[in-house]
């Protein structure tokens, strides 16, 4: 398969912290991506720095074939990168649909349909016809991660970086929102899915990376990449890489 | 009792009454040059403007969260505009009106290199870019300034109270009009989502920079058409009495002492600070401006979101 | 050549005084987060109550000036705790607003006090009323001016260097989260920040209508003078705003020496210039008030 997206030697230096250094991956056409790593390993670094939020130090970004490291956000949305926040980022003061219509109104290709249907079918899809309605605050916190996915689902984009979208769920609402993501997956979306929730990665990623202080640690196979002893040892310490 | 107040918030709510009960007082203030003195019918035209310049300041600081310091400028530029095709170049008024608007506009883009400032420092560039071009104002001959013969502008008289009453009004309805219609296509959503998070809006693919051009222009052009149709019912401008800080910060505290962000706000914010301002002006000229610096305070302490919250619960 | 030494000496030492304004502005600014539109009111109304002391009542100018700082250190706990501290959370420009709002009563009520004209107090001092550097001549009493608010900078430097409370203050600057987390009270420090604000502006406004007539309404020229020495130097730093007097106070003195007319627009303009390119300041912390 091709590569969608092509992130390579890219750095970024936040005054004197070097939050990402030299990373190279690259996602191909239609997969899921699991990123893993922990805490301040830059994770939501490089989320910004594919979405425009951050602007790289060096290195360059390829996605579908053309550099868009250094432009802005909206125009990185257009070309067809969404991606949802990891601390709620609803529009306050907006309902539940107003939100998701947001992006269906700035999409570019609508492909023959109007803004309100892609809306509707948006939520549709992410099982919130029923709330639309709601504003955001009266949204529990498995909803409000719905409507973030669903607002970026209905930008139209081809690829969909999802940060901790299952933090703080239970496993019900957990699985809905994975079932979710696979049926968007399913439609041809690629998607990044950043998580802390290891098992949830297993499950739906076809394939891992592991970042450990801005840079690339492992990547491959969810299951042989869980088991190397590198990466074992940043999330659970040197003594239990070793004792195996 | 509380059933009759149920039923009557049911009968405002429905919106065929509303239109109703809007069209109706919009003719009785229509009609106002028949019943009104003199004294009244000017105090309601400095009504008009105020609402007209509240509004216009509304869609830039109040819905798209960017609080302009400088607005001030637009009124101004627009009544020199208007006094100088006037006066230099004989240009008849209506179309005199049209220059106010379009050279506030196009002198609105040269702020956007601004917009990359958010909050305090927003409202202080702003506030600088205001002093600054006052100053120009001031002491450039091409406007009068400095000239200690001549400083500022005489027009001929172009009408009656009456005539002002009705073009004020006019001009007001046609202003709100537009703000209406423009926030209810997709350029209000944008706005709104700007206010809140502009992260989160350029990544749902709201290009913001050209968006908060729109709204800035937009409440830049209203104030210059206003500013264009204050200088002849003035009939003598100056920059103190059209680039003064006062008409920015007038303009901020009605949109906010009514209700920021709303349709509603800056009409009511200002009829009643007009009204109480022309009160206490005529009963308590000393304690005039302090009456009015302890409404602003004690709205903004107690009722940060405006009187028109009264109305809503 | 002795033009520009002498428009360099004038302007720093107008600058001290601007600086001497801007440093309880610069804390308000880095420790709340917020623009305080009243803050000329702390020096016009500590130069009205110092020249009411001395002119009127007799008291020692010293004696006066330290009367008139302390109760404009009350006003400021007064400020913050009354009107800033309940609209705290909103939007900025409330904030903006309000505090504009404190700063007209605050003015009507000073002009039905002082009446709306100005007012100056001439200092007697003991001494040579010039001092000569090569073939310049310096008011006395302006070099005495100066060396006040250098010490009034260097006693502000060591309450927040050496004491628990300016440490509290500096991790409220730096940030008030961890700050509010390690036990800070956070609550304390905004009215402690604003106490010391007024203390040093009042100050500022005794010194002021030593030099020149001082009325209510000037307020709004020393915030925007504060504001602009904040911008230069960047806010938070007293050192900062130190350099940003002394930057300022040159910047000023020279427009006005060369194009009095059109010094208002060169000083903003250049205010806006800075802005953008700068907007943590020329000698910054690094941290800009993000709402």
């Amino acid at each position: 398969m091709s590569a969608i997206l092509e992130v390579t030697k890219v750095g970024k230096r936040f005054g004197g912290v070097e939050a990402v250094r030299d990373l190279s991956f690259s996602v191909a056409q239609g997969e899921i991506l699991g990123m893993i790593g922990p805490n301040g390993a830059g994770k939501t670094t490089v989320f910004n720095l594919i979405s425009g939020v951050v602007e790289p130090t060096n290195g360059r970004i390829v996605f579908d074939g053309k550099d868009i490291q250094g432009k802005r956000p909206d125009q990185i949305c257009t070309a067809g990168i969404a991606r949802t926040f990891q601390t709620s980022s609803l529009l306050s003061g907006m309902s539940a649909r107003e939100n998701v219509h947001v992006a269906s109104l700035f999409r570019r290709e609508k492909g023959g349909r109007t803004a309100d249907q892609i809306t509707d079918q948006a939520l549709a899809l992410c099982g919130l016809t029923g709330i639309a309605a709601k504003q955001t605050d009266q949204l529990t916190t498995s909803e409000q991660k719905r409507v973030e996915v669903a607002r970026a689902y209905a930008t139209g984009a081809r690829l969909i970086m999802t940060d901790e979208v299952v933090a703080g769920l239970n496993g019900v609402e957990t699985d809905q929102i994975l079932d979710i993501l696979q049926g968007i997956n399913r439609e041809g979306i690629t998607l990044i899915f950043v998580e802390h929730d290891v098992r949830a990665v297993m499950r739906v990623s076809h394939r891992l990376v592991v970042l450990a202080e801005g840079t690339l640690l492992a990547e491959g196979d969810p299951q042989v990449v869980a088991r190397s002893a590198d990466v074992i040892r940043v999330y659970l310490g040197s003594r239990y890489a070793d004792a195996r | 009792m509380s059933a009759a107040i149920a039923s009557m918030r049911t009968l405002i709510e429905n919106d065929r009454i509303r239109l109703a009960l809007l069209a109706l007082s919009l003719v009785l203030v229509a009609l106002g040059p028949f019943y009104l003195s003199a004294y009244w019918e000017r105090v309601l035209i400095f009504v008009f403007f105020n609402i007209a310049l509240a509004s216009s300041w509304n869609v830039i600081g109040g819905i798209a969260g960017y609080p302009s310091f400088g607005h001030g400028v637009f009124f101004g530029m627009g009544a020199y505009t208007c006094a100088i095709l006037i006066v230099r170049g004989g240009v008849p008024f209506p179309l005199a009106i049209l220059g106010g608007g379009a050279v506030a506009g196009a002198f609105a883009l040269l702020f956007i290199p601004l917009f990359r400032q958010r909050g305090f420092y927003f409202a202080l560039s702003t506030l600088a870019a205001q002093f600054a071009i006052e100053t120009v104002v001031r002491t450039w001959s091409f406007t009068r300034g400095l000239q200690s013969f001549d400083q500022g502008w005489n027009l001929p008289d172009l009408g009656s109270l009456d005539f002002f009453y009705w073009l004020t009004l006019g001009l007001l309805v046609a202003c709100i009009g537009s703000i209406i219609l423009m926030l209810r296509t997709r350029v209000g959503l944008a706005l709104r989502a700007i206010h809140k998070d502009e992260v989160v809006a350029a990544s749902v693919g709201i290009p913001c920079t050209r968006y908060k051009a729109i709204a800035f222009v937009f409440s830049a052009v209203w104030p210059g058409v206003m500013g264009a149709a204050y200088a002849p019912f003035l009939v003598f401008i100056s920059s103190d009495n059209v680039f003064n800080i006062s008409i920015t910060l007038n303009m901020i505290l009605i949109a906010i002492f009514g209700g920021i962000g709303t349709i509603i706000g800056p009409i009511i914010g200002g009829l009643l600070l007009s009204i109480i301002d022309r009160l206490s002006w005529a009963y308590l000229l000393q304690y005039h401006t302090l009456i009015y610096g302890l409404m602003i305070i004690a709205v903004i302490s107690f009722r940060p979101a405006g009187i028109a919250s009264w109305f809503k619960k | 050549m002795s033009e520009i030494i002498e428009i360099i000496i004038f302007g720093t030492l107008r600058g001290a005084i601007f600086a001497l304004a801007a440093f309880g502005f610069s804390l308000v600014l880095g420790v709340l987060g917020i623009v305080n539109f009243a803050h000329g009111v702390f020096v016009v109304l500590g130069a009205l109550i110092t020249w009411s002391l001395t002119a009127q009542i007799g008291i020692n100018i010293v004696v006066a000036s330290l009367i008139a700082a302390g109760s404009m250190g009350v006003l400021g706990v007064f400020i913050q705790k009354v009107f800033i501290d309940r609209v705290f959370k909103l939007h900025p420009l409330m904030i903006l607003v309000q505090t504009f709002g404190v700063a007209v009563v605050a003015t009507q009520l000073a002009e039905l006090a002082w009446g709306g004209g100005e007012r100056s107090l001439k200092v007697e001092f003991p001494g040579p009323a010039l001092l000569t550097i090569g073939d310049i001549y310096i008011p006395t009493w302006d070099i005495v001016i100066f060396v006040i608010s250098l010490i009034a900078a260097g006693v502000l430097v060591m309450i927040m260097q050496m004491t628990p409370l300016g440490r509290a203050v500096r991790a409220c600057r730096d940030n008030i989260d961890s700050a509010s987390l390690v036990g800070v009270d956070v609550g304390r420090v905004f009215l402690i920040t604003m106490g010391i604000c007024g203390i040093w502006s009042g100050l500022a406004g005794a010194l002021v209508i030593t030099l020149k007539p001082t009325g209510p309404y000037m307020h709004f020229f020393w915030t925007l003078d504060a504001f602009l020495v904040v911008v230069i130097g960047g806010m938070g730093s007293i050192s900062g705003a130190l350099i940003g007097g002394f930057l300022y106070g040159i910047i000023n003195f020279a427009a006005y020496y060369y194009l009095p007319n059109q010094a208002p627009a060169i000083i903003f303009a250049t205010l806006i210039a800075l802005l953008m390119i700068r907007p943590q300041g020329l000698f910054g912390l690094g941290t800009t008030v993000r709402k």
